[in-house]
């Protein structure tokens, strides 16, 4: 990647270890932070990489997470910032928006803005968006808002059911229906690329210390996975993907790649255990209307 | 990219002319005896058995679980237009073939033209239009016995083949040993296996010309369809064993990867497809829309093994325990025997009558008097020979793996068994066909052919205006089992053919039997998953690969599989647009059945 104002992803790592973080006290707000850097463009061996790992063909556009993972140093330097309350570590992706306001040619020189954008009370803990922007010659042409969950100590969920109701198969009229095998070595792979060295994507060991008994893959893999998977039925720029993650996905294992369209053009796609059961992450892309 | 045109050489020999096929329509039954499959998926907590639906699919396999495509008389007539028509004499200048043509035509053909059995004996390389010419310069001097080589071909199929080998033909070195000779002679027949690729019995050797034969039909229809009508395909079926310039073949089989390893594990240029686009007036005129359905309902074409009301398990459910008042007509029966005769003289290139005098049919009408008692008479036959199988076997290596051999050997009664309204018997006699000079192997290869064209013949009658309520009208199953255990008999036991009753003189070699069933039920597909599952292969159902498996695509000096790429293996099923997937009733799905297209940045690429 090549850019100015980019932060050192080294650094960033060593102080997200180093420092210790008091948590989000109930009722207190995050402060604004906010990283920028400026004429970011995305090394095409990068890309090539990005595009093998998520199984992407080359169409010559930006894909659609790309520019997040382009951001990854300005997100990493936010959360690694001695103002911000909450541990990185631990934490869980549960949402994200992602619009597209027009189709992004994959040399694209970005000027990318990251900022913490505010947090709200949640079930297990509290939840905070990081909102990330690219702009092209003046105008905003990407936007995310990614979700995540931090848990406080104490908290538990509602009362789950013992055994999940699971329905064979899949929903009728599907546009696709996939098995795609996740890999075990997936996690490292895509950590490689996107420089998140988190160790629950790493190795089932490194993992079971955060309450995981494999290591799981990165939600993002698993988002680009999807819309590689359905990428030519995606509808057309501009467009608004709006992601929920409900459960992981463990390495290795093999999940359904499932998408149907709906009235409004909108492609609803679902990542499920190939069993039937709760989806692994629920996307939807439609039309982003002004 | 566009192709060259040059002038094609006038046939070296009069082509065999095939007779038209009519279209036989099959009565459907009263709409009380109306029966479809149904299936559901297994409820919570209940055991599945094959009658419900998989829950998943995870295959790179083009095909998918498909339910027959109800085709109209207009498609049907043009099925089997495509059925008889003559080798093309020559190609014309067309653009170069995106990736998703070349892999929808290798779905219908080297993918799937082998549907009953578990062995991927096949591979299929491609070369593109440069290397076509190369490849065609090459078969000239190896020499193709009258067969013209065209120039102008668009790319080429080179497909290898190796010797059967399975579970089944494990099995087979255990049979027919002496009691303590067989400590002695069990290792020396397993090690010539190994290493000379022979066979225990003769018609073991005779299932990889046969495969050869069905494919070679299965490619000359896939080029068309594929195409919509305008591309054609010209088939060298003919074994290379005896070529007229060696150098030529080692030079074919470079082009193909050949190497040293691949030869010693028995592989062998099988047979060479030719494909180009089609001169005016040899291309045959499909609309697109029916040219996708015609695709789809091929890759549905499944073997019809069970018969309601005779064969169907006790447990199967009710839809299969009744009978059905249906029958296959004499015409019918007809012209499956004459598409059988019209690809024996296509691919042979004798005279059609000369055609019907090789090709030995016996005809087995089973709802008539005379058939019932010839059915009794084979099928006491072959429980016969599985019988002595079974208690022959030898103990000392039966026994140390709980009796496997002889429970599996038990299993061909089941496997093997014989049900339809008509059943044909087929085969040759050796003597009879090298006196009309053509090589046994490749005899046998044609046969395979005329086999497989007969049971289309009947198949498109039995998928053509099916009514609601029904998954099809009629189906076949073409089976090379009944023969081999006949075949045991014959070498081990002094057993007579199966076809020395009807052909006393002929000194016959049977090589295939194949049953037509009318019927509205389609059987069930669970097995299927059975061998899709790795851990719990061994029915006799197809493992259908992927592209990436069996099929390769020549560039510059490399070999590159089809479809597998960053990663990414073929999902896409073929023809899928057509949208003939099986489904629950209440219309939920099995997961990963429809499958997902390859990337259209792929798939548009141009290869060549």
């Amino acid at each position: 990647m090549s850019g100015a104002g980019f932060p050192s992803l080294l650094l960033a790592h060593a102080k997200l270890l180093a420092a210790r973080r008091p948590g989000l006290r109930p009722g207190a707000t995050l402060p604004r932070l906010e990283r920028s850097a400026r004429g970011v463009v995305a090394d095409p061996s990068w890309l090539a990489r990005y595009r093998r790992v998520c199984g992407l063909a080359d169409d010559g556009a930006l894909p659609t997470l790309a520019p997040q993972l382009m951001a990854a140093p300005l997100h990493l330097a936010l959360l690694a910032d001695r103002e911000f309350p909450i541990a990185a570590m631990g934490i869980v992706h549960v949402a994200n928006r992602t619009e597209e306001r027009t189709r992004l040619p994959a040399g694209a020189a970005l000027d990318l803005v990251a900022r913490v954008a505010g947090s709200r009370e949640a079930a297990l803990g509290v939840e905070f968006d990081l909102v990330t922007e690219a702009t092209l010659e003046g105008a905003i042409v990407w936007r995310t808002t990614t979700t995540a969950l931090a848990r406080r100590r104490g908290e538990k969920g509602g009362a789950r059911s013992k055994r999940e109701e699971t329905a064979a198969g899949v929903e009728g009229g599907a546009l696709r229906s996939a098995i795609v095998r996740v890999a075990e070595d997936t996690g490292r792979r895509y950590a490689r690329i996107a420089g998140d060295l988190n160790p629950i994507h790493q190795r089932a060991w490194m993992a079971r210390p955060f309450g995981f008994r494999t290591a799981i893959v990165h939600g993002t893999w698993t988002v680009a996975r999807a819309l590689a998977e359905c990428a030519d039925d995606l509808p057309a720029w501009p467009r608004v993907a709006e992601v929920r993650f409900r459960k992981p996905v463990p390495l290795p294992s093999s999940v359904v790649v499932s998408a149907w369209r709906r009235d409004d053009g909108a492609l609803d796609i679902t990542v499920s255990p190939p069993k039937g059961g709760t989806a692994h992450v629920e996307i939807r892309v439609a039309p982003l209307r002004a | 990219m566009s192709l060259q045109a040059t002038p094609a050489p006038a046939p070296q020999r009069a082509r065999a002319s095939s007779k038209p096929h009519e279209f036989v329509a099959i009565e459907a039954p009263p709409a009380e005896q109306r029966r479809a499959r149904a299936a559901t998926f297994a409820p919570a907590g209940e055991k599945r058995t094959r009658h419900h639906l998989p829950e998943r699919l995870d295959s790179a396999s083009p095909v998918g679980y498909r339910t027959r495509v109800s085709l109209t008389r207009d498609e049907a007539a043009t099925m089997l237009s495509v059925l008889a028509l003559p080798r093309p004499t020559g190609f014309v200048p067309g653009p170069a073939p995106r990736e998703s043509e070349l892999f929808e035509e290798c779905s219908l053909g080297v993918l799937t033209a082998r549907q009953s059995t578990n062995f991927q004996g096949h591979r299929d390389v491609l070369l593109g239009s440069d290397d076509s010419a190369r490849a065609a310069a090459l078969l000239r001097r190896i020499g193709t016995h009258g067969v013209p080589v065209l120039d102008g071909a668009a790319y080429t199929h080179l497909v290898l083949a190796r010797p059967y080998r399975t579970a089944f033909t494990l099995l087979l070195t255990f049979v027919g040993h002496k009691t303590l000779a067989s400590l002695a002679t069990v290792p020396m027949r397993a090690w010539a296996k190994r290493f000379r690729h022979a066979d225990d019995i003769p018609t073991i050797g005779y299932l990889t010309e046969l495969h050869l034969g069905v494919l070679a039909d299965a490619m000359e229809r896939a080029a068309v369809v594929a195409s919509a009508g305008q591309r054609r395909a010209q088939v060298f079926l003919r074994p290379m064993d005896a070529p007229d310039d060696p150098a030529a073949l080692r030079e074919l089989e470079a082009l193909a990867g050949l190497g040293p390893k691949e030869r010693a594990q028995g592989w062998r240029i099988g047979l060479v497809a030719q494909v180009g686009y089609a001169r005016p007036g040899e291309g045959v005129a499909i609309a697109p829309a029916s040219a996708r359905r015609l695709g789809a309902a091929l890759l549905a074409l499944r073997s019809e093994r069970i018969q309601p009301g005779v064969n169907a398990d006790e447990g199967a459910p009710a839809a299969y325990q009744a009978r059905q008042d249906m029958n296959v007509s004499d015409a019918l029966a007809e012209q499956a025997g004459r598409a059988a005769y019209n690809a024996f003289a296509h691919f042979t290139g004798v005279e059609r009558d000369r055609a019907r005098e090789l090709l030995l049919l016996e005809r087995i009408d089973v709802l008539t008097p005379d058939g019932k008692d010839r059915l009794r008479a084979v099928r006491e036959q072959l429980a016969e020979v599985t019988d002595r199988v079974v208690r022959e076997i030898p103990l000392w290596a039966d026994l140390p793996i709980g009796r496997a051999l002889s429970r599996n050997a038990a299993r061909g009664r089941k496997a093997f068994a014989l049900a339809g309204q008509r059943i044909y018997v087929g085969g040759l006699s050796r003597r009879d066909v090298e006196s009309a000079g053509l090589p046994f192997g490749f005899a046998v290869r044609a046969f395979g052919a005329a086999a497989a064209r007969s049971a289309l013949v009947a198949e498109v009658s039995g998928t053509t205006e099916v009514p609601a309520g029904c998954d099809l009208l009629a189906g076949v199953c073409l089976m090379a089992g009944p023969v081999n255990q006949n075949d045991i008999g014959k070498q081990f036991h002094g057993a007579p053919d199966l076809l020395a009753e009807a052909f006393p003189d002929r000194d016959p070699t049977s090589l295939l039997v194949w049953t037509l069933k009318a019927k509205t039920v389609a059987d069930p597909i669970g097995n299927e998953q059975q061998l899709l599952d790795a851990a719990r292969q061994g029915a006799l159902v197809d493992l259908r690969p992927g592209p990436h498996e069996v099929v390769s695509l020549r560039r510059g000096v490399s070999l590159a599989p089809m479809r597998s790429r960053d990663g990414r293996v073929n999902a896409e099923r073929a023809f899928g647009d057509v949208g003939n997937f099986v489904t629950a009733p209440d219309g939920r799905e099995i997961a990963g059945n429809r499958g997902s297209a390859w990337p259209a940045a792929w798939s548009k690429e141009v290869p060549w």
